[in-house]
């Protein structure tokens, strides 16, 4: 029924869209099927070696991420005796501010074995235009003809008429987006069957050892600050993964505390290009928060590049301390169990320095607490994998077919 | 012409004066102090005037800051929050406000002589409601309507253009030098009207004084050179004078040299060019535009970081130039896309 005629993909669309009738087909196939690992493939090869596209890691990094061999390795944690296939078809609607993620979004559901409909942002990035121009190119090829046919990549300013149209359509909706955006977007109801998953605003923060920080060499420190940077500067400190606080756990230890902002400021200073806008709005937060918060220990900044709150104290509704473009909250705990005091369903990245992994996990199966999606090593923040937010997405965007 | 009085500044004494209002506001406003502190400012140490702390413009829009018991405060200005952050509000007590008109009226002068003239203001009279509490707008009217005689308002209060009135002042000071007043953007769509409408109104003889409210031109790509040319080629009034500045800082305002067309600082202000890490830049690099005033004395006002950008120019090809740094305004800090997965 659903039948993505190749002339209908990347569109800007209007209201009028929805009177041409074109009947869409829904596709069902078993997850990780190889035509699809296949055109991923090919679509990482085209970026890899394109040019243009090399200016952009974000870019650059999905291309690496849908290598058919990356593909078949993640495929193998889905072996578990059952046969899965697609849904049917998927309607992500993917956050306007962020370049890139409607693709891992749509990978998603491809390989869960879904045809989708995916409404991009409709600010112009360049990568964004990189990307689109390659996958046009792809899909005109004879053997991407199916994934032509059951891909739809659509731009409409906010529109209820064209979100309510594709959402009865749906046989699962992806809605990635600040807590009001999912609000009103759920009040468009699916078909009786269908299914929401949402991605909502989150918050994350960041949890180093003090006294395995000291200990490392010139080198390995500067790498944990490398990655800091990385995890949070890639983004201007505005992915939902973005780290807004430290907590530095073990007895205090101001110097080397100092030590790791003003390295981060030394590579800030080579890599990141302050925006006016930015330099403005992070000196008002820092007299607002100045004016505001209590518990406020003492203040640090770099330039325009970092700032730091140090915080006595820090409140119940942690997900309160947020920075943007490189604003740091920082406080002291005695031992880490205590941040699951502070941890609220908002809570999605917990990134960390000097924790092993098991004693991470065994403490997480052992107690209650709120929140909390992921637990990864300073670096690792904006590594998408087919785990986010808790949601398996192979698994929730796939049924599995019994059969005895 | 402009008279160099009030332009020529003594360095030395401007920095004491600034220094001492930065103490003065550190040991009377607690909020102010409490910032200050956080950016490690000594009120021992010598600083120079570039170094000495400036606060965002914005803080004025989200707090209340006064260095002056409430009960001495006679006025309070309301920026006209064409954004949609707030409006500002500043609190003066009677020596600041009088200074303010005292200041405006010496720079004015300097520039257009201190002789009252007839004045036609492109506005209605009804922005002046209340005595209390001033828009930016009302503000600026009432503090330059003190040059002027036989005060007319060329719009009624729909801000539709009242003719008659404007055809009774122009009739009735024919010969006269008059001034003509008012928000940069409501002049430029009120004499595009009158253009269009092919009304035969005499503006020669006219000195324009204009103001503010440019934002709506930059988007309509309307330069301050385009603007002076229509109104020469279209009305035959040729001295344009642009001011600038912010209701935070009321009085000190910055007037454009007739010759250069730059703004100039004076004897009341100052002004640095700050790179996104508030550094200093060389003359003529744009950055971000940071003010400081000598007159703010009930609320900490004096030094301030806007968010608007322009440059200071460097070479010295005009004789303002002698006594005055001049600059230009490029426009607002533009709200950069943000990255980030907060909405949809």
């Amino acid at each position: 029924m659903l039948n993505l005629e190749g002339a209908a993909m990347f569109k800007f669309i209007n209201e009028n869209f929805l009177k041409n009738k074109k009947k869409i087909k829904s596709y069902s196939t078993k997850i990780f099927d190889n035509h699809s690992i296949s055109f991923l493939d090919n679509l990482s090869k085209s970026i890899l070696n394109n040019i243009n596209a090399k200016k952009y890691p974000d870019l650059v990094s999905f291309g690496f991420w849908c290598r058919g061999q990356n593909l078949k390795k993640l495929s193998k944690n889905y072996i578990d005796g059952n046969l899965r296939k697609g849904h049917g078809l998927i309607f992500h609607i993917c956050p306007s501010n962020v370049p890139i993620n409607f693709m891992y979004s749509f990978s998603f559901g491809l390989l869960a074995g879904n045809s989708n409909i995916v409404r991009l942002p409709t600010k112009p990035f360049p990568q964004n235009e990189i990307l689109l121009k390659i996958i046009k190119k792809l899909v005109s090829q004879k053997k991407f003809r199916i994934i032509k046919e059951r891909t739809l990549f659509i731009k409409y300013e906010p529109n209820e008429k064209i979100t309510n149209y594709f959402s009865k359509l749906c046989t699962t909706r992806v809605i990635w987006g600040g807590d009001n955006t999912i609000k009103n977007i759920r009040n468009i109801s699916l078909q009786a069957k269908s299914l929401d998953v949402p991605f909502t605003d989150k918050y994350s923060f960041t949890i180093i050892d003090l006294q395995k920080l000291n200990k490392l060499s010139e080198e390995n420190f500067v790498r944990v600050v490398k990655n800091y940077y990385n995890d949070n500067y890639t983004m201007d400190q505005n992915a939902c993964s973005s780290s807004h606080l430290v907590i530095w756990i073990g007895s205090d230890n101001k110097k080397l505390r100092i030590k790791f902002w003003s390295e981060l400021n030394n590579i800030c200073k080579l890599k990141y290009k302050m925006e006016s806008i930015g330099a403005i709005d992070k000196y008002n937060k820092f007299f607002s928060d100045i004016s505001i918060i209590k518990n406020i220990k003492n203040t640090y900044r770099y330039g325009s590049n970092v700032y730091v709150i140090n915080l006595l104290k820090i409140d119940k509704d942690i997900d309160n301390y947020r920075g943007k473009w490189g604003y740091f909250y920082e406080t002291n705990f005695k031992k880490f169990e205590d941040i699951f005091k502070y941890t609220n369903e908002k809570c999605q990245t917990i990134s960390y320095f000097g924790f092993e992994k098991l004693t991470l996990m065994n403490f997480i199966k052992k107690n209650n607490f709120k929140g909390v999606d992921r637990i990864v090593p300073i670096g690792q923040s904006l590594d998408m994998g087919l785990i986010w937010d808790g949601y398996d997405l192979i698994r929730t965007l796939s049924r599995v077919v019994e059969i005895k | 012409m402009s008279s160099s009085k009030t332009l020529i500044k003594d360095n030395k004494k401007y920095l004491q004066e600034i220094s001492s209002l930065t103490k003065e506001h550190y040991l009377k406003c607690k909020l102010y102090k409490k910032f200050l502190d956080n950016l490690n400012y000594d009120k021992e140490k010598e600083y120079q005037l570039f170094e000495l702390p400036f606060v965002p413009v914005r803080i004025f829009k989200n707090f209340d800051l006064k260095s002056v018991d409430e009960s001495s405060i006679v006025k309070t200005l309301i920026s006209s929050g064409t954004s949609n952050k707030g409006n500002s509000r500043i609190f003066l007590d009677k020596e600041n406000s009088s200074k303010q008109i005292r200041v405006l009226s010496e720079i004015v002068s300097s520039f257009i002589g201190n002789k009252r003239l007839p004045m036609l203001i492109f506005d209605s009279e009804s922005v002046l409601k209340s005595r209390k509490s001033f828009s930016a707008r009302g503000a600026a009217i009432m503090g330059f309507s003190i040059f002027g005689r036989d005060i007319t308002y060329a719009l009624n209060d729909n801000n539709d253009i009242n003719f008659s009135n404007i055809e009774r002042f122009l009739i009735k000071h024919k010969d006269e030098t008059k001034i003509l007043f008012g928000f940069t953007s409501v002049i430029w769509e009120n004499f595009s009207i009158i253009k269009d409408l092919k009304v035969k109104l005499d503006f020669s003889n006219s000195i324009l004084l204009h103001g503010g409210g440019w934002k709506k031109l930059i988007e309509k790509k309307v330069s301050d050179e385009i603007f002076r040319e229509f109104l020469k080629k279209e009305f035959l009034i040729k001295r344009v004078i642009n001011y600038y500045g912010m209701v935070e800082q009321t009085g000190s305002i910055f007037l454009q040299c007739e010759k250069c067309h730059h703004f100039l600082t004076t004897k009341y202000s100052d002004i640095f060019i700050r790179d996104n890490n508030f550094n200093l830049v060389q003359n003529g690099k744009i950055g971000i535009v940071q003010l400081i005033s000598s007159l703010p004395s009930s609320y900490p006002g004096h030094n301030i970081i806007s968010e608007d950008i322009g440059y200071i120019t460097a070479k010295n090809n005009c004789s303002c130039s002698k006594y005055s740094k001049r600059f230009k305004i490029i426009g607002r800090i533009k709200d950069a896309e943000l990255r980030g997965c907060s909405n949809v």
